[in-house]
């Protein structure tokens, strides 16, 4: 493929609206306006319409012209155009466009590229989500064209729960959610109707029902987020509390703090006691000890293995 | 029934006279070939595939390049069993939801490393250089050792290279049962073919092509009447439904078929996977429900089942072995010291947060030693 860049004429600015496009096929209109490709009289030109811009990019073709197609739009998305500014949208356009092109050569070759614009690999997976994607609830296209979640974590969700009316649940995701949150949520909402359905026959939507329920009564975002991770990581949540009542249960002088690893992976519990000097350290650690020894009768979590075989 | 039906072969140029080449392109018959000279500009060239399935229909011969004998990576803050591994094969047809060869591998295609002689000159080095260090191998780590034999021949290879080099021990890793060619030999004795098993629950829902629990337990069965020794893997040991009657049925079964004395060793982990992996699974495997379980991410950065419920997987199968034989050898895949202390009560050596590896390998010298000398 040769590639020429011509000096903007005046009868290639007519070409930028499709209704003055006489006699030549537009084969698309895409990238937010920024620029039109067309064929005419077998050459394939995309018009670029930046500022910056005024050229028009020559594509001479070689052999299969509607390689050249694919291979234009690719080049001009390579090099003349900033991806990250094209929304989920335009990318769904583009590809689309492209994808109603008949062509003999494979997909791989032509449209798997672009899916770049997506933000996926050139792969069947970035096919999977393209052609998942008209599927997805009203609600969710939305929230993935706002850019509240992102395409993959869109993609799994409506793959895992398409059984499900979803949109009850994304209904309930607080509005100031970050982007990484609304994401984090999607996955723990689709493990956990995972983890439900693996664990018993329920496989109607009262799933959904029973989960949202829950996060209904979520007061704020933090209290959302606290009560979906407790949904997802009962066990985690339930030891985590039992450890923190079982150490506030202590009433340990101001500066001294017990740590443990944070999922209980060692049998390690660390105690800090800041203190300014030797009777400080003294005084504080007479009052450790008396606490310790009222706590004498329950049972010692500070041996994580006695927290861990709790039930 | 594993699909191995390659579409395509590509060959490295520089191996494409070898006599394996001309050996394997024989047994694949009529089939699209061509050829290339750099590995990674082939990788570049190829569109990416994601699914097991996709990358078993193309075939690559080549030849074996970077460090050939490797001790395996084993994991940060986690007991490591000293293994060394051989990457002779890399890629897999099985098709198990929970393979971390997803994650790992970034080639669209299967590789098979054709040139057998350069590991066995590999290993004459390393004898050469440790005299009497004893040492076990394998190459099951990116790729099943078997799963390709009846192509390959290589486990004809290996038997005749490991006769009477006692320092090493080899295994075999398998899920299928492709034994064919090593039941046409005796044992040297070095040998152990180790066989994955599980619930066949977990076989029907996680390991789409893998043979049955029988067919491999007759495998193994064959195999010890030839002389070899059979190791066991529990991994991943999944937490599923109905886990005590599942696993112990397993076990029962087994052990119906094998006496103890057979097995060189027993080796447990339970499922675990990095992000790649589980991103790699929730794509392939969407029906796989795996991953839904409570997990925890560990200091090595893979997901766990949060320690009670790991605890309680290992107890539950360590008992029934036990029930079985309180003296089979068994050992914690990739473990933290603290989890190889709940469940087994003992340490690889004299442990201070890492392994004295010396210690590991006697344990399993000692068993194949046993195991010899009761064959004698």
């Amino acid at each position: 493929m040769k590639i020429n860049i011509v000096p903007l004429e005046e009868n290639h600015k007519l070409l930028n609206c499709p209704g003055n496009v006489q006699n030549n096929e537009m084969f698309s209109s895409i990238l937010n306006g920024l620029s039109f490709g067309f064929k005419k009289d077998n050459r394939q030109i995309i018009l670029l319409l930046r500022n910056e811009s005024s050229e028009v990019m020559e594509v001479l073709p070689e052999g299969n012209e509607t390689v050249n197609v694919f291979t234009a739009v690719n080049f001009l998305l390579s090099n003349f155009v900033n991806k990250n500014k094209i929304d989920i949208k335009t990318a769904f356009q583009i590809i689309d466009t492209l994808f109603n092109i008949e062509s003999d050569v494979p997909v791989q070759k032509t449209i798997y590229p672009l899916f770049s614009l997506l933000g996926w690999l050139p792969s069947k997976k970035g096919e999977d989500a393209y052609k998942a994607f008209p599927n997805f609830s009203d609600k969710l296209q939305a929230m993935l064209q706002n850019k509240k979640v992102a395409l993959n974590d869109a993609f799994l969700f409506h793959l895992h729960m398409t059984d499900f009316s979803y949109n009850e649940i994304l209904d309930l995701l607080p509005e100031n959610l970050s982007f990484s949150e609304a994401n984090l949520s999607l996955k723990m909402v689709t493990e956990i109707a995972q983890n439900t359905k693996s664990n018993s026959i329920q496989k109607d939507t009262s799933l959904i029902s029973e989960i949202a329920k829950k996060l209904s009564s979520a007061k704020d975002k933090a209290d959302f987020m606290n009560t979906l991770k407790k949904l997802r990581y009962p066990k985690v949540s339930l030891l985590k509390e039992r450890f923190s009542d079982y150490i506030n249960a202590f009433k340990f002088p101001g500066g001294v703090s017990v740590t443990t690893d944070e999922l209980f992976e060692k049998n390690t519990v660390n105690m800090t006691i800041s203190f300014t000097d030797k009777n400080n350290l003294e005084k504080k650690l007479a009052q450790i000890s008396e606490q310790l020894k009222k706590q004498n009768d329950s049972t010692d979590y500070f041996c994580i293995e006695n927290l861990l075989e709790e039930k | 029934m594993i699909p191995i039906a390659f579409k395509k072969v590509w060959i490295e140029n520089k191996i494409a006279n070898h006599y394996k080449t001309k050996h394997i392109l024989s047994k694949l018959g009529d089939i699209d070939i061509d050829y290339f000279d750099d590995l990674n500009t082939l990788i570049h060239n190829t569109p990416t595939v994601f699914h097991p399935k996709d990358r078993s229909k193309t075939l690559v011969l080549s030849a074996i390049r970077g460090e050939i004998l490797r001790k395996c990576p084993g994991t940060h803050g986690h007991l490591c069993c000293n293994y060394h591994i051989i990457n002779q094969y890399i890629g897999c047809p099985i098709g198990c939801s929970y393979c971390i060869l997803q994650g790992y591998l970034n080639q669209p295609f299967t590789i098979i490393n054709v040139d057998i002689e350069s590991i066995f000159e590999e290993l004459e080095n390393f004898q050469r250089n440790y005299p009497g260090k004893q040492i076990r191998i394998g190459t099951g780590e990116l790729g099943d050792s078997l799963v390709y034999d009846h192509l390959t021949n290589f486990s004809e290879d290996f038997l005749e290279f490991f006769a009477g080099r006692n320092e090493f021990i080899f295994e075999f890793k398998t899920k299928t049962t492709n034994i064919d060619l090593l039941l046409k030999h005796r044992s040297p004795g070095n040998i152990v073919v180790g066989f994955s098993v599980n619930p066949d629950i977990v076989r029907i829902n996680e390991e789409e092509f893998s043979a049955t629990l029988k067919e491999r337990i007759d495998a193994a069965t064959a195999l010890v009447n030839a002389g070899y020794k059979i190791a066991l893997h529990f991994d991943p040991i999944v937490s599923i439904a109905n886990a005590e009657q599942e696993y112990k049925q397993t076990i029962n079964f087994i052990f119906s078929q094998l006496k103890p004395e057979d097995i060189a060793w027993i080796s447990l982990g339970t499922f675990r996977y990095t992000n790649d992996l589980k991103s790699m699974m929730e794509y392939n495997y969407p029906k796989s429900s795996l991953l839904s379980r409570e997990f925890v991410l560990c200091s090595d950065n893979k997901f766990r089942y949060f320690r009670p419920e790991r605890t309680n997987l290992y107890k539950m199968v360590i008992g029934f072995l036990h029930d079985i034989n309180e003296d089979l050898p068994i050992y914690l895949c990739m473990e933290s010291p603290e989890v190889w202390m709940d469940t087994l009560e003992i340490l690889p050596g004299n442990c201070s947060g890492c392994p004295q590896e010396e210690t590991m390998d006697l344990l399993f010298k000692r068993r194949v030693t046993l195991k010899k000398g009761t064959q004698n």
